[in-house]
């Protein structure tokens, strides 16, 4: 009975039902809870739904500073770690792009720092930068003052706060492009490189020729996954910075946090969650035309 | 704080009174009881961080104990507690301990240079001769003060150095008018930070330090800190150490206070019963006693200093005076929490040179648009 | 020597250098859980730091001695385990009917799921905090303890990328195996469970172990909603730890190292089934 049409509708919709409400329940709905809270005054403890404002927290948001250096940073942030980290993940991937055991350590090595929690790791090179004093230092100044170099302000510097947490960032997430990167250079068949070999390209012929065009569309892919967690940053600056010196550090998610628990505002948290998800949208549209493209041309 | 609970059920037991222990959120997550709040489901007496008083009044999450409490219960409260309970006019919350900050020293080092401190609150130091003293230990120090500038968050730097602004007559906020812009960076507030940042400017502190302890260590001459760091100094090899109450910027010596307090929510069903509760929790033998026993605080009613002799010595002693003559509680104010981030950014800001008056005049701003916001 | 020869010591160089600069903060932070905490602020100077001399195991005796680490660890695990199992039973069904069923809508609400993978979780964080707050009234059943682990896992069972992951792997299946069950007089349930689940083991097992990682590691969804220090996670509980008075970075280390061992073993038991599961969706894509 069950292999009749009416029989597999049926089974199939109890397949999948579960998933379908919990994901409906637990990211569309929220997604429109959004959508309306946005417009709307609502106080963190209030039971109810406050009233109607239209675009007054838009236009809050318009005019708050903070905000305004909370966008600024994250997108400096994602400026200077797309390009760096997709472009250092190249370069390992096709470093240790090989069966030697030197580069499958290297490859083991460079993939440690990914496997860890961004916690443990915020909390340690939080320590790792702390600045030099007459009562103690971080590892890296304890470092730069025995051989002789200037220490450095480092997470206590606005100017250098936000490189420092650049430089955390790539090097704890590069390992992972690194690996998704890998496995599309093995995708690419080795006579394509031969045939490039044969018609006398050098190697740097055969990287703009052969190599990239082969990785074009996991290229893509990675640019996707770095852009997202660049935007999404936030456990760094909270736990490293708390935003500071000087807002110098505070991140679009951080000050949704703080709307929403320090200002006690849910209707303006949202708002910047519902921006937010436009520039996510936007790049994730961005990216399925951009793929297309690498893949017509691999 | 089970043993209490365990105390009260057994002694009420004739009566079916049971208290169940729910949720103890601590000062980063308190913020979460919203989670209760939004579905009218707060626990019948909650215990809340000191600064949060305000924000949980103004938003109708606790109700007033006032009628409960009368003039001779009253009386029998550091004036620190009952003035962190109040938003405006009302009591909201009692406290079972307070904290006390104050400065330490190392006698080493203050006596090397023929420095004696203050035991006393009306014999506290100026700012000039708090300064003079570290300009004299200096050279004998690592560092001559230490401020814990490295503490995480917003609310170590507000506790610590309000009283500054206090003792010079300015004020954080004018909590009646809602008013910050003004207040935060009137030319009082602006002149008590301008001293306080002449410390970093001397190189008498400073304003990034990686040591946590750096005092324990016997490195720093001066420690700017609370009664909690009492039990590691003494623990801390080779270290003879003093306390002095808070050198005073103006004419009077302020210091600060506060701690966890106990109130009644909104949602409690049964408002006596509840009070029955928060007594039980805030007297002197069943509530105070094994409190304090447990975590060292000062006891927040003159009468429970008779369980503990250790507050007629130093550095006790004057713990217990400096909160009776000039502790005072941090603002009651809906946007507290936005008050004390921008408050503590500034000063991070200023103890790494940004100029007074332009930074503190910025947060005020920053405070000034959410309090508007919050208000319409 | 031969140039080639020299060149690839040159290289051997350049790959252990590389790789230091990878390792080293790791080596620095497992060191200085073993070290005395004068020790750390002394030795901050020289290569010694990372040498745990004198050794001793006072750190790790500290951390539950000042936390309530077995608690926080015991979350941690309840919560991994729920969002696997729960995993497991919603998403496989789900997976297998977008693979081998035929239904009304299929392509349809497989690319509105889909559509979901690029949206993290921060983006909404607060109306998804908004959202479980209303189911509060659980906590009455479960307890407040029960109702945080249910708000730390129940939302994360149904994933769409699971979904995603394991589809591709059911659809690799041979028809050939469906068609003989059914001979067999299975149904569909049976179809599934005992023919195509076991069948697609290396995805399952990758699944299982993205979401140990995933929310092994998650912080800002324990900040959000976790209650009191009694339900707290793993990740929050050292966020909380790192900031917690009398400040010593060797508690601190050995708490971090504490909170990574479980994650950095699943990792290694499971990395292999990871690439090998994850490569050819990659391509497909």
């Amino acid at each position: 009975m069950l292999k009749t049409r009416t029989g597999e509708w049926i089974a199939a919709v109890l397949f999948v039902l579960p998933a379908c409400a919990l994901i409906g329940a637990f990211v569309f709905w929220p997604a429109l809870v959004m959508a309306r809270t946005s417009l709307h005054r609502q106080a963190l403890t209030s039971p109810q739904v406050g009233p109607y404002i239209g675009g007054d927290n838009y236009t809050a948001l318009a005019d708050d500073p903070e905000f305004q250096r909370a966008a600024g940073n994250t997108a400096f942030f994602s400026v200077l770690v797309i390009p760096f980290q997709t472009a250092l993940a190249l370069l390992l991937a096709m470093w240790v792009n090989g069966p030697r055991w030197s580069r499958r350590a290297l490859r083991a090595a460079v993939f440690l720092p990914t496997t860890m929690s961004l916690t443990v790791l915020a909390v340690l090179w939080k320590l790792l930068y702390e600045p030099a004093s007459a009562t103690g230092a971080g590892l890296f100044n304890g470092l730069l003052a025995s051989t002789g170099l200037p220490t450095q302000p480092f997470l206590t510097s606005p100017h250098q706060a936000m490189l420092c947490i650049v430089v955390m960032s790539i090097w704890q997430g590069v390992g992972f492009q690194m690996m998704i990167l890998l496995s599309g250079l093995q995708t690419i068949p080795p006579q394509r490189y031969e045939a490039a070999a044969l018609d006398g390209a050098g190697r740097l012929r055969g990287f703009w020729h052969v190599t990239l065009p082969g990785v074009a569309p996991t290229m893509v892919v990675v640019v996707l996954i770095t852009t997202i967690f660049a935007l999404k940053l936030f456990v760094q600056p909270y736990l490293m910075t708390n935003g500071g010196p000087s807002e110098s550090t505070i991140s679009v998610v951080q000050y949704i946090y703080r709307a929403a628990f320090f200002q006690r505002d849910l209707g303006l948290a949202c708002a910047v969650g519902l921006l937010f998800f436009i520039v996510v949208t936007a790049v994730a549209i961005a990216q399925r035309v951009l793929l297309r493209r690498a893949e017509t041309m691999s | 704080m089970q043993s209490i609970v365990r105390a009260f059920n057994e002694a009420h037991a004739s009566e079916k009174k049971r208290i169940v222990v729910n949720f103890f959120p601590d000062r980063q997550y308190a913020d979460k009881v919203s989670i209760a709040a939004a579905s009218s489901r707060l626990p019948d007496v909650v215990d809340i961080d000191g600064p949060y008083v305000g924000p949980w009044a103004a938003e109708g999450l606790l109700v007033p104990i006032d009628a409960y409490v009368d003039e001779k219960m009253r009386a029998d409260f550091l004036k620190t507690i009952i003035e962190q309970g109040t938003y405006r006019e009302h009591l909201y919350a009692l406290g079972a301990f307070d904290s006390a900050l104050a400065v330490y020293y190392n006698r080493k080092m203050t006596d090397a240079v023929g420095l004696s401190p203050p035991e006393h609150v009306d014999d506290a130091w100026t700012w000039e001769q708090f300064v003079d003293a570290l300009e004299r230990v200096k050279p004998h120090a690592a560092v001559a003060a230490s401020l814990h500038m490295d503490e995480p968050g917003a609310e170590w730097l507000t506790y610590a150095f309000s009283p500054l602004i206090w003792s010079n007559g300015g004020r954080l906020i004018d909590v009646r008018d809602h008013r910050v812009a003004g207040v935060l960076d009137s030319p009082a507030s602006v002149d008590a930070i301008r001293k306080w940042q002449s410390l970093f400017k001397r190189g008498l502190a400073e304003a990034t330090t990686t040591n946590p302890n750096p005092f324990a260590a016997g490195l720093a001459a001066f420690d700017w800190t609370g009664h909690w760091m009492v039990p590691s100094f003494e623990a801390a090899k080779g270290l003879d150490f003093g306390v002095m109450p808070l050198p005073r910027v103006g004419a009077k010596c302020v210091t600060a206070s506060g701690s966890w307090c106990w109130g009644i929510s909104r949602d409690c069903k049964d408002k006596a019963l509840a009070w029955e509760v928060l007594a039980w929790f805030v007297s002197p033998e069943h509530g105070i006693r094994p409190m304090v026993e447990a975590n060292g605080a000062v006891p927040g009613r003159p009468s429970a200093f008779k369980y503990f002799p250790k507050f007629k010595k130093m550095p006790y002693r004057l713990f217990r005076e400096q909160l009776e003559k000039a502790g005072r509680a941090r603002p009651r104010t809906a946007v507290y929490l936005s008050l004390t981030h921008a408050f503590a950014d500034a000063l991070r800001d200023i103890s790494v040179g940004a100029d007074v008056k332009k930074r503190l005049t910025q947060a005020a701003n920053e405070v000034q648009r959410i309090l508007d916001r919050s208000r319409h | 020597m031969s140039g080639r020869r020299v060149k690839r010591i040159a290289t051997g160089i350049a790959a252990i250098a590389v790789a230091l600069v990878f390792i080293a903060p790791v080596l620095w932070m497992v060191a200085a859980s073993l070290k005395p905490e004068a020790a750390i602020h002394k030795e901050v100077d020289s290569l010694k730091s990372f040498v745990p001399a004198p050794l001793t195991l006072k750190n790790y005796e500290d951390v539950p001695r000042r936390t309530n680490f077995g608690t926080v660890l015991l979350n941690t695990i309840i919560v991994v385990v729920l969002v696997a199992v729960g995993g497991i039973l919603v998403n496989g069904p789900a997976a297998f009917a977008f693979a081998r069923m035929k239904f009304p809508g299929r392509d349809l609400v497989f690319m509105i799921l889909v559509a979901s993978i690029v949206l993290p979780l921060e983006v909404i964080v607060i109306p998804l905090f908004m959202t479980v707050r209303t189911m509060y009234g659980a906590v009455d059943v479960l307890g407040e303890r029960g109702w945080t682990l249910a708000a730390l896992s129940v939302p994360f069972m149904a994933k769409a990328f699971n979904i995603f992951l394991l589809r591709q792997h059911f659809m690799s299946l041979p028809r050939s195996l469906q068609e003989a069950a059914f001979l067999d007089g299975l149904g569909w349930w049976g179809v599934y469970w005992r023919v195509a689940l076991p069948n697609v083991k290396v995805a399952l097992v990758t699944v299982v172990l993205l979401d140990f990682v995933i929310h092994w590691n998650d912080f800002l969804w324990p900040l959000v909603i976790c209650l009191s220090d009694n339900s707290r996670t793993i990740q929050l509980g050292l966020g909380n730890f790192f900031t917690q008075p009398p400040i010593a970075w060797g508690d601190i280390m050995a708490y971090a190292v504490l909170a990574t061992i479980p994650v950095m073993v699943a990792f290694l038991l499971g990395q292999r089934w990871i690439v090998q599961s994850v490569a050819p969706t990659g391509e497909r894509e």
